[in-house]
C-alpha cells in the first residue's frame, strides 16, 4: 500500500501537529522530561565492558546519570507510529557497485606494520591470549 | 593593498598567474599569520617545510604556463583527513602519533590540483562536539569577540580550527567534515561559507570516520565562489569508497553567477522552533526578502518529522560511532595502554585514548545496539529517518531550495555549554536533518547579530544540485556583504 494512502501514516501528522500545540516538539532549552529507561550502575558496566572501554568505580554514578539524560532525550522517537514504515537502508537511491573480485593492491607489509605499537617478525604483536 | 594571505582564493589565483604575486610569498604570508595566532590554536600541525616545498613547485610551473586549478593556493586541512607522512591526529590522544602511509582521495585531489598544505586544522576529538572543545589538543579560540567583551568564544565545530583559520586569513580556504552540522555549523558562527555536498559527492576514503551513514567531506571559504571552486575540486567519483556517486561533477565555479530567477524558495514552518532568538527570526526573513528581491519566490513548505531528527540523529550516529570506533584496539595502529591480559590491555588503551564526549558516544551506541535494544533504538530511528527522508522529497516536489537558519545562536563563550550534552546537541537543530536525508547544505554569512557576531543562513537542495546552492548563496551574498574580521586582537595576544 502507498504510504500517502496509509491511514495510519495519515494519523502521524495529526499526532504531531497536537503535539505541537501541547508541547512544543523542538525547544532550545534542556528537555526537562524524565528518562523512560534510567540506567543503573550495573547496566553502565556491562555497556563498558561490551565496548571494552574502562570505567572507574566513582564514574559509575554520575555515567549513569549522563547517559540516561540523553536516552530520555531520544526516547522521543517512541511518539512516531513508524508501524508502516520500512528503515532507510540506502541514502539518494544509491546502490552498492559490483567488482571483480581481484587483488588490486597488495605487498605493503611494512606500511601496513609501520604504526603498529608492538611487532615481531612481520606480525602485530600482542600479549599471549592462548596457554 | 590587501595582505596576500587576506585575499580571496580567486584574487590568489589571478594574482600568482599575473606573477605579481609569487606563491613562497603567499605561502610565506600565511605562515606568518599562523605564526602570530597561537592564540587561536586553529591548527594541531603546522608543515612550514612542505608548505614551501610546495610553493617552490607551484612556482614553477606558473613560470612555464602550466598553472592548474589550485596552483599555489594555501589550504589548511581539517586533522581528520588522513595526510600521507603527516600526522593525522582525529584530535584523539588515540591517534595522536599517528602518521598514515597513505593519502585521503580529497587530500590527492587538492595536491594534484596544486594546492600547498599549510597544517592540519584542530576539530572536535572525532569530530564529536558542536563547539571545538572536546579536541585532545585544547579548545580553538573564535576570532570574533562579542563587542565591548574580551571573553574568548567558540567557533563551533566539530571543523572549528577549519573555520577559524579560514575566518582569521590564516589560510585561502580549508576542508571540513559534516555529520550533523560539523561544516556548516562553524561557518554560521564564524562568518565564513561553508558547503557540506550530498552524501556521495566526495569520496569518504582515507576520512577517520565517525558515523559513515552521515559523514561527508565539504570546504570551507571567505566567499561562495571560491566555496564552489574548492568543492569541484574535490568531488566525484572514487572507486575506494562504495558510497560514491558515479555521476559528473558539474563546474560549480560557473554556476556561482547563475542567478534565482523564477526559483521557489521553501520556508519550513517547523524551523520556527520555540525559543528562537528573535534577531535569527528577521535574518531569516531578510535572507528571504534577498532571494525575492533576486526575482525568487517563496513558498510555504513543511517537514513534519524535523522535532525526531535530532533524537534520531543521536541514536545512528552514536551506533555507527560505536561500531567505527571498535578498531582503536592497541594493536595495529594508536596508542597502546599495555597489560598481560589482552581484554584489560583492550580497556586500558580505550579508556586512556577516548575523551569524555567520545566515550560518552561510544556508549551510549553500544547500548542502543545491544541485545534486546536494538529494535526499540537502532531500527526505530532508522524507520524515523525514513520518515525524514521523504518529508523532503515532498517538500522539493514544491520548492526548488529551503532557507533556514544555520544554527540557532550566535558563537557562545566557551565553557558554556560544556557540561550540558544536550543543550550542545541542540546547537544542530537545523543542520542535521539534511545528513538524515543525505542532502547538501551551505551556509552563507548574512548578518551580525545584536554583539556584533556573525549569523548564517543555510540553504538545503535536491540531491547533487549543489550548483543552485551556490547560485542562491551568491545572491545572499551579493546583498549582505562580506564579513571579514575587522579586529586581529589575537596577534596582540601573549
Amino acid at each position: 500500500m502507498p504510504a500517502e494512502r496509509n491511514p495510519r501514516l495519515a494519523r502521524i501528522g495529526g499526532a504531531l501537529l497536537d503535539l505541537r500545540r501541547r508541547r512544543a516538539p523542538i525547544t532550545l532549552a534542556r528537555p526537562g522530561a524524565a528518562a523512560l529507561s534510567k540506567l543503573d550502575r550495573e547496566t553502565v558496566r556491562r555497556i563498558a565492558r561490551l565496548a571494552r572501554i574502562r570505567v572507574e568505580e566513582n564514574e559509575f554514578e554520575p555515567l549513569a546519570g549522563e547517559l540516561s539524560k540523553i536516552l530520555g532525550f531520544v526516547e522521543q522517537l517512541s511518539q512516531v507510529d513508524t508501524a508502516a514504515v520500512e528503515p532507510l537502508a540506502a541514502i539518494n537511491g544509491l546502490t552498492l557497485p559490483w567488482r571483480e573480485d581481484r587483488v588490486a593492491d597488495g605487498g605493503k607489509a611494512d606500511d601496513v606494520l609501520a604504526n603498529a605499537p608492538a611487532r615481531a617478525q612481520g606480525y602485530y604483536a600482542v600479549p599471549k591470549v592462548v596457554e | 593593498m590587501t595582505a596576500a594571505n587576506l585575499l580571496t582564493l580567486a584574487q590568489a589565483a589571478k594574482a600568482l598567474r599575473a606573477r605579481s604575486l609569487s606563491a613562497r610569498e603567499l605561502t610565506r604570508a600565511c605562515l606568518d599569520a599562523i605564526a602570530k595566532a597561537g592564540a587561536l590554536n586553529a591548527f594541531v600541525t603546522v608543515t612550514p617545510e612542505r608548505a614551501l616545498a610546495d610553493a617552490e613547485r607551484a612556482d614553477a610551473r606558473l613560470a612555464k604556463g602550466e598553472a592548474r586549478a589550485l596552483e599555489g593556493i594555501p589550504l589548511a586541512i581539517k586533522d581528520l583527513f588522513c595526510t600521507q607522512g603527516v600526522k593525522s591526529t582525529a584530535a584523539s590522544r588515540i591517534l595522536g602519533e599517528f602518521v598514515p602511509p597513505y593519502e585521503s582521495t580529497v587530500t590527492e585531489k587538492l595536491w594534484a590540483a596544486g594546492a600547498t598544505l599549510l597544517g592540519k586544522a584542530n576539530l572536535d576529538e572525532f569530530a564529536m562536539g558542536s563547539s571545538n572543545e572536546t579536541s585532545a589538543f585544547g579548545p580553538v579560540v573564535n576570532p570574533w569577540r562579542r563587542q565591548g567583551d574580551n571573553r574568548k568564544l567558540v567557533p563551533g565545530g566539530s571543523s572549528g580550527g577549519s573555520a577559524a583559520a579560514v575566518a582569521a586569513g590564516l589560510c585561502l580556504g580549508a576542508t571540513g567534515t559534516d555529520t550533523g552540522g560539523s561544516i556548516r555549523q562553524p561557518a554560521s558562527l564564524t562568518g565564513t561559507v561553508g558547503i557540506k555536498p550530498t552524501y556521495g559527492r566526495c569520496s569518504r576514503y582515507g576520512i577517520v570516520a565517525f558515523a559513515s551513514s552521515l559523514d561527508q567531506a565539504g570546504v570551507f571559504a571567505r566567499d561562495v565562489a571560491d566555496a564552489a571552486i574548492l568543492l569541484r575540486e574535490t568531488a566525484g567519483h572514487d572507486a575506494r569508497d562504495s558510497t560514491s556517486a558515479k555521476l559528473p561533477v558539474p563546474d560549480f565555479a560557473a554556476a556561482v553567477e547563475a542567478g534565482v530567477k523564477g526559483l521557489r524558495i521553501g520556508i519550513p514552518k517547523e524551523y520556527r522552533v520555540e525559543g528562537m532568538p528573535a534577531e535569527i527570526e528577521a535574518l531569516w526573513r531578510q535572507g528571504m526578502a534577498w532571494l525575492k528581491d533576486a526575482g525568487a519566490q517563496a513558498v510555504d513548505v513543511s517537514l513534519p518529522h524535523t522535532a525526531m531528527a535530532l533524537p534520531t540523529y543521536y541514536i545512528i550516529a552514536p551506533a555507527e560511532a560505536s561500531s567505527n570506533l571498535a578498531r582503536y584496539d592497541g594493536v595495529r595502529y594508536g596508542l597502546r595502554v599495555a597489560d598481560d591480559d589482552l581484554v584489560t590491555q583492550y580497556e586500558k588503551t580505550r579508556a586512556a585514548g577516548f575523551g569524555k564526549e567520545v566515550r560518552r558516544r561510544v556508549l551510549i551506541g553500544t547500548y542502543v545496539l545491544s541485545a534486546g535494544y536494538y529494535d526499540a533504538y537502532y531500527l526505530k530511528a532508522q524507520k524515523v529517518r525514513a520518515l525524514i527522508a521523504r518529508d523532503f522529497v515532498d517538500a522539493f516536489k514544491a520548492c526548488d531550495l529551503i532557507l533556514a537558519p544555520t544554527a540557532p545562536n550566535a558563537a557562545f563563550a566557551m565553557g558554556e555549554k560544556a557540561d550540558d550534552p544536550i543543550g550542545m546537541y541542540l546547537n544542530d537543530v537545523f543542520t542535521v536533518p539534511a545528513n538524515l536525508a543525505g542532502l547538501p547544505g551551505l551556509s552563507v554569512p548574512a548578518g551580525l547579530s545584536a554583539e556584533a557576531l556573525p549569523l548564517g543562513l543555510q540553504l538545503l537542495g535536491r540531491p547533487f544540485d549543489e550548483a543552485t546552492l551556490f547560485a542562491a548563496g551568491r545572491e545572499i551574498e551579493r546583498r549582505a556583504g562580506l564579513f571579514p574580521v575587522s579586529d586581529r586582537w589575537w596577534e596582540a595576544a601573549p
